[in-house]
């Protein structure tokens, strides 16, 4: 006997179901209108292309640079500037100016002219700078989840030098200014009592609004510039009459255009995974494990009715 | 006078119609295309890391228990219209398939919270309606369970199943007029509190799609239809054993 068990009313179930489907997505797009502000905020925002390296980091790529990364490395030059910035990861064992100078292909001999360890909302960061003649290097690193991952800067430019300090805010003031005389006390160029007064401008850059601060120190012309974000201040020395606001802007795009490591958590995944299959095996094992009995209970019922 | 044919009487069982075997097929080949699409096809979040590929399995798993027990509401009418039994077999197979995606998606978006949100569960407006719509329907089979006289099951199943799919549209719904949700959206925009949303790139919405009609239509359709097959078999018994005892 052909099954007839739905008849009409399949194509009826089937109509229903497909309409129903559309629901939840017209429920989705309405939650989406509901929020004009994050319709606002994703369209003004602008899209920003990322390196991901294998070793689980990412840092915006910068544009308007020479890319010469690798699949672990990223490497952005400036020929015109003179500049180099790279960021890599390696064992949390490894000191982190061995492994600058080897991205970056520098020698680093002397010993820092400044460093220490400052607490960013990205966790703890140490900071190293060197001054070996022509070239100036500003080394970041952090250790996390078992990796040791570094940010490295090099200019060589013998007309300029430029460090790129981090400072924790201590100060209540709405201002960088004391974070940029930290910077310049703390790299051994002048102590803050013996500062002129400087020059204060406001540099709009991609990477935010710079406060600046010229000084004459002895005859040289030193530009601080600072950029607070949270208990940080991003600060830029740079020594000498060069405009290093591209090299500033760039690095600290770096820094602050979104530097984040990737989680493994790839363990999370398999578990999804293997409760979905679990709950499916349940399910279907479920059905049939009762056909088999109810087809059991009809051979039953049967022989009794032939009995 | 000739006598009325019983609704009660389930069809005699058959074996599977080769619509249905096709449609496993389809389905079997599907699930490892929608796996394949999750894992391999569209990229890493680069934020979140290969975590986010749960929502390949999560967002369609809602679709599922929607399309499930959507099917229960059809159902419930259906047989409180016409008392035919069938439709309440329709209504069955859907809270039981649809409960298995329900969980799933339960499930799955709290594993995918532990690494985003730093924590298994929290009491936010969507995870909340979700989780009442899953004790929903969870006491519906509980309830059906007990109730001995066939028809008295059926009118009550039928009147409850209508009803819990408010907590179905509750969850859908909830993000609308409780905007201090944290549970992002994956289609359009996310409210401006929510942790842990994705960008949908093209291999991103290519795979959501897939999993969309796999997770979303196939399984469950042909795992109903196969739920179905049962509780009809299950009336065929109990109609055999009526016969016996009567006899």
């Amino acid at each position: 006997m052909k099954n007839r068990q739905f008849g009409w009313a399949k194509w009826l179930i089937i109509g229903g179901m497909l309409l129903l489907v559309a629901l939840p997505l017209y429920a989705q797009e309405d939650a989406a209108e509901g929020s004009s502000d994050a319709e606002m905020s994703e369209e003004e925002a602008p899209e920003i292309p990322f390196y991901s390296s294998a070793d689980g980091f990412n840092v915006p790529v910068l544009t308007t640079w020479v890319d010469e990364s690798d699949d672990k490395t990223a490497f952005f030059l400036n020929p015109d500037l003179q500049a180099r910035i790279v960021t890599t990861a390696t064992g949390e064992g490894d000191d982190p100016t061995e492994v600058a100078a080897e991205a970056l292909g520098a020698t680093i001999t002397s010993e820092p002219i400044f460093s220490n360890r400052v607490n960013t909302a990205d966790g703890t960061w140490e900071q190293r700078y060197y001054d070996e003649g022509n070239s100036n290097v500003s080394i970041l690193s952090k250790i996390e989840e078992g990796r040791r991952y570094v940010i490295a800067f090099i200019e060589d430019d013998p007309e300029v030098a430029v460090y790129m300090p981090l400072v924790d805010r201590t100060w209540e003031e709405d201002t960088t200014l004391p974070g940029i005389e930290q910077a310049i006390e703390s790299l051994g160029i002048a102590a803050i009592d013996e500062l002129p007064e400087p020059t204060i401008e406001t540099v709009s850059l991609p990477s935010g609004d710079w406060e600046s601060a010229t000084y004459d120190i002895d005859g040289t012309t030193v530009t601080g510039y600072g950029l607070n974000f949270g208990v940080t201040d991003y600060v830029a020395i740079a020594i000498g009459d060069a405009d290093a606001t591209q090299m500033v802007d760039a690095y600290n795009y770096t820094l602050l255009g979104g530097f984040f490591i990737t989680s493994d958590n790839t363990a999370y995944l398999y578990l999804g995974l293997a409760v979905t299959a679990a709950i499916f095996i349940v399910l279907l094992g479920s059905i049939w494990l009762r056909w088999r009995n109810a087809r059991r209970d009809l051979s039953t019922v049967e022989q009794l009715a032939s009995d | 006078m000739a006598q009325a044919k019983p609704k009660d009487f389930a069809q005699a069982p058959t074996p599977a119609p080769n619509l249905l075997r096709i449609l496993t097929l389809v389905t079997v080949i599907g699930v490892v295309i929608a796996l394949v699409f999750a894992l391999n096809i569209a990229g890493t979040d680069i934020e979140q890391g290969e975590v986010q590929r749960i929502f390949y399995v999560h967002m369609p798993a809602f679709f599922g228990a929607f399309l499930a027990f959507g099917a229960t509401v059809l159902g419930g009418i259906m047989y409180l219209w016409k008392r035919d039994p069938k439709w309440d077999r329709l209504a069955v197979a859907g809270v039981e398939v649809g409960f298995a995606f329900a969980m799933i998606n339960l499930i799955t978006g709290s594993i995918w919270a532990r690494p985003i949100w730093n924590t298994w569960w929290t009491w936010d407006p969507r995870l909340t309606s979700e989780a009442i719509m899953v004790l929903t329907y969870a006491a519906y089979m509980m309830l059906r369970a007990g109730i001995d006289n066939m028809d008295t099951r059926r009118r009550f199943a039928s009147v409850y199943g209508i009803l819990a799919f408010a907590t179905v549209l509750l969850t859908l719904f909830i993000i609308r007029f409780r905007e201090d949700t944290i549970h992002p959206t994956v289609v359009g925009n996310s409210p401006q509190n929510a942790q842990g949303t994705f960008a949908a790139s093209d291999g991103v919405v290519t795979a959501l799609m897939v999993g969309l009609v796999i997770w979303g239509l196939l399984v469950p359709v042909t795992l109903m239809w196969y739920r179905i097959r049962l509780e009809n078999m299950l009336d065929w018994v109990n109609r055999k054993k009526m016969e016996v005892l009567s006899a």
